[in-house]
């Protein structure tokens, strides 16, 4: 009889990575996929799959590692969405607007409002 | 990502990363409409991965910020920019005086002579007619009287040049001490050599310069920009402005540098260019050939008149015109107080005849003035100011255009595209709330998982 393979608990580590750098839709497809492998695992565990006690901690450990993988990668989205609101919000510039740039001599008021290297 | 603590090292730099990123966007949309504003574009830089050499952090940072300003076509819009501030303040100042030499029928210096003219025809059928002597008198009077107008609105307008020069000039000192500030700021913090704000600021400034003058720009190693009016004359050095002042010899105004040195021959565009041209050079030569055709037309009638004898059929011993050399031919140009019976309208040996008043007739088509009559003179006058100003004009819009390509130019270089940055924020937004969703699942799966597994 074949030994059961030991389950394999996915990394959002490059989901995270993704984020980072605003790529939101290759974040999407490696939750999509983490999602995808934790179904898998919990449908083995749900068969009532019997795991040798080292196995078991192992697995515990890693989804342990994972929950908290899944903390970081949701304040990362957390942080992104806050962002997008505040964004969303200053989308009207709080300036008269000059078309194609034409200079008035027209200074506006609140110019510069966040420093990039704040 | 080996174990939990450099997992969080590099969630909490990327996190970071994200952030500068989208404050960069963000920044990018606040400024959309600043003038001067650059667009600013983040990097990322993936660190480094390799556990071999116990490098295991991986992730990315941020890099460095990149500005889309293009010296070329800021220099480009600059020149531009002080040809504009040179066309239409030349423009607005020849529109002044033109309204001084009106063209139309019967107004003006034109209009006076061919009222004098008329009223020396009518004294020609009767010349011993006091109603027409005194009418003579009269209209020699209302046509000094519009010379002397004349003279003062021109006057008026070398006045008024005086003063926008002036203020000017204190413009111009005003906008470099800003730069400077500017300076100080950029030079106490290298970093802030970066700062979008302060460089839209400086490049704001930059801009409303050159509507006032033509100088040159050049950023230095330390963040600062030195400014050189006319390319030459330092007006910002580093945390230094040179102030120009202004001076009147008496005839005409000069620039000088913070030294005293005239620099006057350097300061040829923008605004102050085109006042100082305009008050040193068009002015006085208007006034001069005015003064020409005032002092020209008073000899011409003076010595028709002399040459007859008047109604007693004496030789005048009074001119009619009377003036001032060098307080102004045109300005102090009047009538003696020559009586109407003191006009010669005889000619000698012809007592009580009009042969006299009709060569004064004659005098209004003669070519006195270098072949033109008098009226020529003056209608060439005029058609020179009215061809300067259209020129002007028209050189106006002609750089207004080129101002506008400059513009757009800068604008697909360096600006920003509010429609695009709004579109990439709602695709980040959507991609932010579907990975939210999806995470609350996982996060759900995971803690059964562990309950499970307890």
């Amino acid at each position: 009889m074949q030994a059961p393979q030991t389950p394999h608990v996915p990394s959002l580590a490059e989901a995270s990575d993704a984020m980072a750098q605003l790529a939101t839709e290759s974040a999407l497809i490696h939750l999509e996929a983490a999602l995808a492998a934790m179904q898998g695992l919990s449908a083995r565990l749900r068969t009532g799959e019997r795991l040798q006690p080292a196995e078991q901690r192992r697995l515990e450990r890693s989804l342990l590692q994972f929950r908290s993988e899944l903390r970081s990668a949701g304040i990362l989205a957390e942080q992104g969405l806050a962002h997008c609101r505040e964004w969303a919000e200053m989308l009207t510039p709080p300036a008269t607007y000059q078309p194609n740039g034409i200079f008035t001599g027209e200074v506006p008021q609140q110019t510069h409002v966040l420093s990039v290297e704040a | 990502m080996g174990s939990l603590f450099t997992s969080m090292a590099s969630t909490a730099g990327a996190m970071s990363a994200l952030q500068r990123s989208l404050n960069v966007v963000q920044n990018n949309i606040v400024n959309a409409s600043t003038v001067g504003y650059a667009r600013q574009e983040a990097t990322l830089v993936a660190n480094p991965f390799n556990p071999g050499v116990g490098s295991t952090s991986g992730g990315v940072s941020s890099g460095p910020l990149f500005s889309t300003r293009d010296a070329y076509v800021e220099a480009t819009v600059w020149k531009t920019q002080h040809r504009v501030g040179y066309a239409d303040t030349m423009s607005s100042k020849l529109t002044e005086i033109e309204r001084t030499f009106p063209i139309t029928a019967g107004a003006g210096i034109t209009g006076e002579m061919d009222k004098f003219f008329a009223a020396v025809s009518q004294w020609s059928i009767s010349p011993n007619s006091s109603v027409a002597r005194r009418q003579v008198l009269d209209r020699a009077n209302s046509l000094a009287q519009s010379f002397n107008q004349t003279a003062i609105d021109l006057g008026d307008a070398a006045a008024r040049a005086g003063a926008d020069l002036n203020t000017t000039v204190t413009q111009i000192n005003r906008i470099t001490d800003s730069i400077v500030a500017i300076n100080k700021q950029r030079r106490e913090n290298l970093a802030s050599a970066g700062d979008a704000g302060l460089d839209s600021t400086l490049h704001a400034k930059l801009e409303e310069l050159s509507q006032y003058v033509n100088f040159t720009a050049l950023p230095q190693e330390d963040g600062t920009v030195s400014v050189y009016i006319g390319g030459q004359t330092p007006a910002v050095i580093g945390d230094h402005a040179w102030p120009i002042s202004l001076t009147n010899d008496g005839t005409n105004y000069q620039v000088l540098d913070s030294t005293g040195a005239d620099i006057t021959a350097q300061v040829n565009g923008g605004k102050i260019g085109a006042l100082l041209e305009y008050r040193n050079t068009l002015i006085p030569n208007y006034q001069s050939r005015l003064d020409t055709l005032a002092q020209g037309f008073a000899d011409s009638v003076n010595n028709v008149l002399n040459a007859g004898i008047d109604q007693d059929g004496n030789a005048p011993t009074k001119n009619l015109f009377t003036y001032t050399l060098g307080t102004g031919i045109a300005a102090s140009l009047k009538i003696t107080d020559i009586s109407a019976s003191e006009l010669a309208a005889a000619s000698t040996g012809d007592p009580g005849g009009n042969t006299n008043a009709l060569n004064l007739v004659d005098l209004q088509n003669s070519g006195t003035f270098s072949g033109l009559t008098a009226s020529q003179y003056y209608a060439e006058l005029t058609a020179n100011i009215g061809d300067r100003l259209n020129a002007e004009k028209t050189n106006g819009t002609l750089q207004k255009q080129l101002l506008l390509q400059a513009q757009n130019v800068r604008s697909e270089l360096s600006g920003v595209d509010i429609n695009q940055e709004a579109m990439k924020l709602l695709q980040l937004q959507k991609g932010f709330q579907a990975a939210g969703q999806v995470m609350s699942v996982l996060n759900s799966l995971t803690e059964t998982l562990i309950n499970m597994l307890r």
